[in-house]
């Protein structure tokens, strides 16, 4: 079936670069289609063929494409023979591994949710120099030393947040008030232009167990 | 166009009140897959025709943007890079599973966006709101494409721009075996993929009742827009039109 895509692809799509990336999937079942989708693929890559940015675009889509046909076309053999572990590469462990507490009691996708918002309000407002925008997610103590180390920075820092994922790790009550912590992980731009990296923060929210008050954010713990 | 009494759902002629319900429809069942079939269906250049489109917005910092028929966001999130943290960008959707998954999409991107779940025929924002206003691959769905237009052109600020991608004529060439891919290949796709065929026959046949190139262009134009152009990608597969409010 790959190879039926990638003949399709090289027909309609397909440029020189296309067809060549295609060779290696398509060589496992003939030398024909490979040969096909190639000539094809040079004879409409000529025409639809324009910068080496598209070339380059084009390159990085289609082994996309390669991967997402694979993985379509080969999982339902899997399936039948054991359920995936799919997320597992993706940082969902401790979730899975440490159910919460409490979690049966609330809502916590609306939970985790209401606290990726926050995450990302937080990081815009520094960004924004607007500490103003955040001071009612946070204990006045936690404020305190925002602003503290807002001013001590000279001028803005552009952080952008590329990618975010957000666990809850353990939701407990301890005398009159509830804990929660939140494992913030993903990918974050510091400085335009610099390349992302991973950042891993941990987030230790809590509220009075009888008020009608929201979760507060009481301390941040950065891993890296 | 006989869209008083009746519009085209697909090849289906329906009443104009059911066609939302009918697209509905067709969103609530494949939403799960959606994201992967594009890449399928499209062989991921999906993702070019998007940030070409995005290119063409010339987005600026700070700016107020909103994307209608946002879907899965990837309009709203490129958008949303290039607005920056003093920019807005509003999506919205006519469907709430589409647009909730949107919006979740955009939070783990670490976008902030506001959501608005709304007709695109009826928008609830303010006149001359907007500095730019995108929809991408969502007036094809959409009942009273004239009156969409308009809703857009009159939220736009004077001197903004909307951008308009959807599927559109392909080239005369290509079109056979374009025919053959849609009508043959795509359903079964869909059907393998995404566990419904009819959606995808929908799909089809719903870019082959779409305005053409110039059809569109004259559209934009009647709904207030000026020096409008348009640009073929993928041989005409789809195109972007641009215009701006005067």
């Amino acid at each position: 079936m790959a190879r039926l895509l990638v003949g399709v692809a090289g027909t309609l799509f397909g440029t020189p670069l296309f067809a060549a990336s295609a060779a290696p999937i398509a060589t496992s079942g003939g030398w024909l289609p490979t040969l096909g989708s190639f000539a094809l693929g040079g004879l409409l890559g000529s025409l639809f063929g324009s910068s080496g940015f598209a070339a380059a675009f084009i390159l990085t889509v289609l082994a996309l494409v390669a991967m997402v046909a694979m993985r379509i076309f080969v999982k339902p053999q899997r399936e039948s023979v054991a359920p995936p572990m799919q997320f597992a590469a993706l940082g969902k462990q401790i979730a899975a591994a440490a159910p919460p507490s409490k979690a049966g009691e609330f809502d916590a996708t609306a939970f985790l949710h209401a606290a990726k918002l926050n995450f990302v309000k937080l990081k815009l407002a520094g960004e924004l120099g607007r500490l103003d925008r955040i001071r009612d997610l946070m204990t006045a103590e936690i404020y305190d030393a925002f602003r503290a180390r807002h001013n001590d920075r000279d001028g803005l820092r552009q952080t952008g947040v590329v990618s975010l994922n957000a666990d809850l790790l353990k939701m407990v009550t301890e005398g009159d008030r509830d804990l929660a912590s939140v494992r913030f992980s993903g990918m974050m731009r510091e400085g335009s232009g610099a390349a992302p990296v991973g950042f891993e923060e941990i987030w230790s929210l809590s509220k009075p167990v009888v008020s009608a008050s929201g979760w507060l954010l009481a301390g941040i713990q950065q891993l890296h | 166009m006989h869209e008083k009494k009746e519009t085209h759902f697909g090849f289906e002629r329906v009443a104009p009140e059911d066609k939302a319900a009918r697209v509905a429809q067709v969103f609530d069942r494949v939403a799960d897959r959606y994201d992967l079939m594009n890449d399928l269906m499209s062989l991921g250049l999906h993702r070019a025709w998007k940030a070409f489109a995005v290119a063409l917005a010339r987005v600026r910092p700070g700016e107020r943007v909103l994307d209608v028929a946002s879907g899965s966001a990837d309009l709203a999130q490129a958008l949303a890079r290039r607005a920056g943290p003093g920019g807005q960008v509003l999506v919205t959707d006519i469907n709430g599973s589409m647009l909730a998954r949107g919006r979740d999409r955009l939070l783990d991107a670490g976008c902030l966006a506001s959501a608005v779940q709304c007709d695109a025929e009826r928008l609830p924002f303010p006149a001359a709101w907007f500095d730019c206003v995108t929809v991408g691959f969502g007036l094809r769905n959409m009942t009273h494409k004239d009156a969409a237009l308009a809703e857009m052109a009159r939220v736009l600020k004077p001197g903004g721009r909307l951008l308009v991608l959807e599927f559109s004529r392909v080239w005369k060439p290509l079109e056979r075996f374009y025919d053959l891919y849609s009508f043959k290949l795509l359903p079964w796709l869909g059907e393998r993929v995404a566990g419904d065929a009819a959606a995808y026959r929908y799909l089809a046949e719903s870019i082959r009742m779409h305005p053409d190139q110039a059809t569109l262009a004259a559209m934009m134009e009647r709904a207030g827009f000026s020096q409008v152009e348009y640009f073929n990608l993928t041989g005409g597969v789809v195109a972007v039109h641009r215009g701006y409010r005067v």
